[in-house]
């Protein structure tokens, strides 16, 4: 088959132009009849005297040997795509910056679409909602202290020789070196009441209101046995200043200066 | 020419409750949309599809995974369906969705892992995993936080599976295949189109 000067011209460039299509869009490369591109260069290759001829026909070649090699990685990633396992995914993860895996998703990412819409029902809920809120400067009520409670007044604490003071911050560290120093010696903790009972009961409440510090602020563990009921303290030097905060515990105390709990 | 208006007025019923969201979670069940669109409902949502196709979209099915054996109406009663885009968000809105980078990047690790062990894999193996790319204290946040969007399925034996939210949005085939491919003028090329 004789094939016009101009036409061969036009049919190789067609294969060139091909071959970068397929390299530069990432198309499926085995959509390029290779065998049958490579006949059609075979039979045009008589025809070819100038050099910028031969030029093309060595162009259109390498096109077709970078489409084969695509070909090949094609295959590859395809076969590892079926035996994807574990330890693929974890290499994978290791080998690849956070930009690049997050890439991988954005490639395979459709995100929902949907409306958020208001109704005339949702409108009258949020106002009945926004009257009914209470101005801000006005503050919440304190709740009603149970019958028997009372709260510790500034007034009472100094009483029992106690102010939120430097002083205090000295008591507690006194307390706590006490505390230390006669669990060590008890073999690690030592019963509630052995510490905090005192000589009366103004210094047994003193006592309780800076264990109560000690215990809320990590410095001592407080634990109860479920079945006696006896209290024990047990010094935590390691969470020192780490409020704990998980649970109250109410331990009243009576004149007698024993308490029940 | 009743019939044709019918078809449309079904269309656009069809359109609204699947865009407009009514429960905390997006989409709406099978059974909603044949109490409202009738039986032969699923011909509305595929012509509902075709409309959206034009627009970039499509409607996504996401059938629940009950363990029962379901004729394919009961099957299609209990499924989810939501609206979704049809290919891939263009990198400049993907930074508008106000979602973290390591956050996208610890959902493709974590769900190509789901993807490799066969939809399955417990917590603290996929904890292990993200742990080598993330500070460890992100970790479980992020895994709590896409248990909660529903990328992710926690059960009782802190076994992740794969939500229904992933099944929804992410083509997994497509995710595990960017993975492996992916590399880092591709990423660069990505960057210079945003």
């Amino acid at each position: 088959m004789r094939v016009k000067p101009g036409q061969a011209e036009e049919r190789i460039l067609r294969i060139i132009h091909l071959c970068r299509e397929v390299e530069a869009k990432g198309f499926n490369p085995f959509e390029v009849d290779v065998a049958g591109e490579l006949e059609v260069l075979r039979r045009l290759l008589p025809g070819w005297v100038k050099p910028s001829e031969l030029t093309l026909d060595g162009e259109a070649l390498r096109g077709l040997a970078r489409v084969v090699e695509l070909q090949d990685e094609w295959v590859r990633a395809r076969s590892r795509l079926r035996i994807l396992d574990p330890e693929t995914v974890r290499e994978r993860v290791a080998e690849l910056t956070i930009p690049q895996l997050a890439e991988a998703f954005l490639k395979a990412w459709r995100p929902t679409v949907k409306i958020d819409f208001l109704t005339g029902e949702r409108l009258r809920e949020a106002a009945s909602y926004w009257v009914r809120l209470k101005p801000k400067s006005r503050l919440p009520e304190p709740p009603a202290l149970k019958e028997g409670e009372a709260e510790a007044s500034g007034e009472a604490l100094k009483s029992l020789g106690l102010s939120l003071s430097e002083d205090f911050r000295g008591m507690l560290e006194e307390t706590f070196r006490q505390l230390k120093a006669e669990a060590e010696r008890a073999g690690g903790e030592i019963p509630y009441w052995n510490f905090v009972r005192a000589g009366s009961f103004r210094e047994t409440v003193a006592r309780a209101y800076l264990v109560s510090f000690l215990a809320t602020y990590g410095y001592v563990h407080l634990s109860q046995d479920r079945l006696t009921g006896e209290l024990k303290l047990k010094p935590t030097p390691e969470t020192a200043g780490k409020p704990r905060g998980e649970y109250s515990l109410a331990i009243p105390l009576d004149r007698e200066g024993e308490g029940h709990g | 020419m009743a019939e044709e208006a019918s078809y449309a007025r079904r269309l656009k019923r069809a359109a609204q409750l699947l865009l407009l969201q009514r429960h905390r979670t997006p989409g709406v069940k099978g059974w909603e949309l044949r109490r409202s669109l009738g039986k032969n409902y699923m011909k509305i949502v595929r012509m509902l599809d075709g409309e959206l196709e034009k627009l970039g979209l499509q409607v996504k099915i996401v059938y629940e995974d009950s363990g029962e054996t379901l004729d394919e109406e009961a099957r299609l009663d209990r499924a989810r369906f939501l609206v979704t885009f049809r290919g891939p968000l263009p990198a400049a809105d993907a930074q508008a969705s106000g979602w973290r980078i390591d956050d996208l990047a610890a959902l493709a690790a974590t769900l190509a892992y789901l993807a490799s062990k066969q939809g399955k894999a417990s917590r603290s193996e996929v904890e292990r995993l993200l742990a080598s790319k993330l500070p460890s204290w992100r970790v479980s946040i992020i895994l709590d936080k896409f248990t909660r969007l529903g990328y992710l399925h926690e059960d009782e034996n802190e076994v992740l599976t794969v939500g229904w939210r992933a099944k929804a949005e992410v083509d997994l085939e497509a995710l595990t295949e960017s993975l492996l491919t992916i590399s880092e003028p591709e990423v660069e090329k990505g960057r210079g189109e945003a």
